[in-house]
């Protein structure tokens, strides 16, 4: 497949559009990744195409009692219906021995979180709670507007 | 650094931060990272679609960039705990 920097930036069927491609590496396990070590290969002559956001930052942003609100609360993360589309799509096949960690077997890639966490290390809190769409969140629509602004 | 040096750098800051005895590397559950570079520990993101002339032997650069169509969370529910 040709990916076009217009694609990026539209509405195409074939990609996801950047602004929601925000997300948190393997929220879909039921132990998720502490943090991702990258090494840059081969560097473009411009720009890049990965851009990080702090969690600890938006935690930060939040006034106390939306900070007690959001602690109440876990989300469900789940990749299950796209990863089967892709797999068949493409002949890929399915790692479901552990993945990193005993509880990360199967083909259900769904697991559910806190939407705060709080390293156990640090004692810095964090939002945990990522979504790269709207559009997938299934929550009362009070709660979804209040998380999503 | 070498692959197996990044790998060792991220097993051992996870262990010297506490994560549990039992948790290594993670593995993507969808089987195209094991085709790029024959690792399932490592993933190459490569933004070369797939126009992208292999690299020093491997297919890396040649495999279509998933997470572009793919990215790795979906939020399908949120839920309120006691």
């Amino acid at each position: 497949m040709d990916i076009t920097r217009a694609d990026l930036l539209t509405n195409s069927i074939q990609v996801t559009p950047v602004h929601q491609m925000w997300h948190t590496d393997s929220q879909f396990e039921n132990i998720p990744a502490d943090f991702a070590v990258l090494r840059m290969v081969e560097l473009p002559k411009t720009g890049g195409d990965t851009v990080w956001a702090s969690g600890y930052d938006v935690y930060d942003r939040l006034s106390p009692p939306m900070r007690a609100f959001l602690s109440n609360l876990t989300f469900t993360a789940g990749q299950k219906e796209k990863y089967e589309a892709i797999a068949t799509a493409n002949g890929l096949a399915w790692y479901t021995d552990p993945r990193g960690a005993p509880e990360n077997v199967g083909k259900e890639v769904t697991a559910t979180h806190p939407v705060i966490r709080t390293n156990p290390v640090s004692g810095v809190s964090v939002v945990f709670f990522c979504a790269c769409s709207p559009r997938s969140l299934t929550c009362t629509p009070c709660v979804t507007a209040i998380i999503w602004d | 650094m070498t692959v197996e040096l990044q790998k060792e750098l991220a097993q051992r800051m996870g262990l010297l931060t506490g994560k549990p005895s039992t948790s290594g590397l993670h593995i993507f559950p969808l089987m195209h990272t094991a085709r790029q570079i024959g690792d399932k520990e490592v993933t190459v993101i490569s933004d070369q679609g797939g126009n992208g002339k292999p690299k020093d032997g491997n297919e890396a650069a040649a495999k279509p960039r998933l997470r572009i169509q793919d990215p790795s969370v979906s939020v399908i529910e949120l839920n309120t705990t006691a």
